[in-house]
């Protein structure tokens, strides 16, 4: 596609809008002012109630609720084998998972021909899709799933139920379910309270899922601070966020207090903020503050000297468990670049192999494995970025 | 009053621009203007706490970005229902090649519209865009690839329906 016929757009269309009164933007701000002053005292009121009703509710949820158990789902292989040779079967790269031990579970959708014809965020449907397995040597597993949410949790997965909005008459639709480190899918114990929010937001800081004894408990009193994003990093014990900006990294040891160190990087920079196990790092593209001891200490180390073995842009950082620092670069003429720390001293950098001309993003270090995503299929390595092996293709 | 006097700047320097990114985000003028309006009329019921922001036109954008994706989950079962009576309107007298552009824009996901729209029409960069719609870089970028290849196809599709 000729890319300046969307970027004229903009100054066409700039130069043909009229600039209307803006009396009539103010007088509409106004009435917003107004409603918020008489809204105050109905939500203050709404409140009291609300509080009441949930202390109601919490009281007799813990009193009255057991370990519910669950069935797993039913495995249909033929089904699944028709949803991965269809000619317009893709991996869905955005919802698909990689696991700690470098497992993949890639979410294969038969795409709608038609764009735009989705009625709001839930596929058609017509649409068909599978959920297929792939172990660290090579094994695969397949079955048929409408779309649902995956996260990776320590040991396996965990399949989300189907959002409510989207969900059908199946019963199946509302139960989330494990995947084990064979790829079998298993049926949940459900621990007090853990089923309302987790299986619908498995990623949420309150939830845990022990894939051995296949259980799911909640903790009420886990919270994440206000505006932070999550960091994949729960399998090691201590939990780590970052601000929405980067510039800002949290960590915790029992997901209620949190403390955090904010960059010393100029505030032009662009900073990654990326955690792992007990390390944690926010970097520019060669200035690195960094701690390797769950945040008790923190240092800055320049690596501007340790760089000049390899080409490097802007650089997005990403530290893995064992403290080893790969970097995504984009260049001109060779696209996305992926290079690597040799070891944790960060004395010399290597490039890996992998890159891509569009669509190589920052690796994602999850457990013992990292793994990187382009448009098509991901690269997955579990020495710290040394090998990597690609997603088998579709049949 | 004072605030009202500060907005009114903004508006004047930021409104059109404002609406140009819009536009390419809801593929309907009016859809497009009426929610860049009501993110400065917000602005005006913000009154101080809006002089404060560093950059206005991004707390704009965000704003505007949010009303128009609410309408349109609102609006997409009446869509279903009814795609016929949902007709969008353009902007009078813009080259009919952007017509074209907007025509075929209106056939992605919305998602992938917003975000060919700040990256091309905002001249925001990935990351820019990854804060303002609180997804991952890799989301971005993977939007912007499966964006510009199916506009890619409908454009061509377009060219070759005139041309036949």
């Amino acid at each position: 596609m000729d890319e300046s016929r969307l970027r004229s757009l903009g100054a066409d269309v700039e130069s043909k809008v009229d600039l209307p009164d803006f009396g009539a933007v103010a007088e509409r701000g106004a009435r917003i002012r107004r409603r918020r002053t008489a809204a105050t005292g109905a939500v203050a009121a709404l409140a009291v109630a609300v509080t009441a009703f949930t202390l109601t509710r919490t009281f007799d949820t813990n009193r009255s609720q057991q370990p519910i158990h669950q069935p797993a789902p039913t495995i249909d292989p033929e089904a699944a084998r028709r949803v991965l040779t269809d000619p317009d079967a893709q991996v869905d790269t955005d919802a698909s998972r990689v696991d700690g031990s470098g497992a993949m579970l890639a979410v294969v959708v038969v795409r709608d021909r038609t764009f735009g014809q989705t009625a709001g965020s839930c596929p058609p449907a017509s649409q068909r899709s599978a959920l297929r397995w792939t172990g660290r040597g090579g094994g695969t597993r397949a079955w048929v799933e409408r779309v649902r949410r995956v996260e990776p949790v320590p040991g396996g997965f965990v399949v989300a139920a189907v959002p409510r909005p989207c969900r059908s008459d199946d019963p199946a639709d509302a139960r989330a379910y494990l995947v084990d480190g064979s790829g079998v899918p298993r049926g949940i114990t459900w621990g007090r309270g853990a089923e309302r929010v987790c299986a619908t937001r498995p990623a949420d800081v309150r939830c845990h899922f022990d894939v051995r004894s296949r259980h799911a408990s909640f903790n009420a009193a886990a919270r994440l601070p206000l505006g932070a994003v999550p960091l994949r990093t729960k399998a090691a014990g201590l939990r780590w966020a970052r601000s929405s900006d980067s510039r800002r990294l949290y960590w915790s040891a029992d997901g209620r207090t949190w403390r955090h160190r904010d960059t010393t990087l100029p505030a032009g920079a662009i900073v990654s903020a990326s955690a792992a196990g007990r390390w944690g790092v926010l970097a520019g593209d060669t200035a690195v503050e960094f701690t390797s001891d769950g945040g008790a200490t923190w240092r800055r180390r320049d690596l501007t000297s340790a760089l000049r073995t390899v080409r490097i842009g802007d650089v997005d950082w990403t530290v893995t468990p064992s403290g080893l620092l790969l970097g995504v670069t984009q260049l001109v003429g060779r696209g996305d670049v992926l290079f690597r720390s040799t070891d944790a001293t960060w004395s010399r950098f290597v490039e890996t192999g992998v890159h891509t001309a569009f669509g190589l993003v920052r690796p994602v270090a999850v457990g013992g494995a990292v793994y990187v995503v382009d448009d098509q299929r991901w690269a997955v390595s579990t020495d710290g970025g040394a090998t990597w092996r690609r997603t088998p293709p579709l049949p | 009053m004072a605030e009202d006097g500060y907005v009114r700047e903004v508006y004047e320097a930021s409104y059109r621009r404002l609406v140009a990114q819009a536009y390419a985000v809801a593929a309907d003028r009016v859809e497009a203007e009426d929610a860049v309006q009501e993110a400065f009329a917000r602005a005006v019921a913000a009154g101080d706490r809006f002089r404060r922001l560093d950059n206005p036109e991004a707390w704009l954008r965000t704003v505007a970005l949010n009303v128009l994706r609410r309408r349109w989950r609102r609006a997409s079962m009446f869509r279903a229902l009814s795609p016929r009576l949902a007709t969008a309107s353009d902007v009078p007298g813009i080259s009919e090649d952007h017509v074209a552009v907007v025509a075929a824009l209106r056939s992605l996901p919305f998602q992938q519209r917003e975000t060919l729209a700040l990256f091309y029409l905002g001249d925001l960069s990935v990351q820019e865009i990854a804060a303002t719609l609180g997804v991952a870089d890799g989301t971005v970028k993977s939007r912007l690839t499966r964006g510009r290849t199916a506009l890619a196809g409908l454009l061509d599709t377009t060219l070759e329906a005139e041309r036949g």
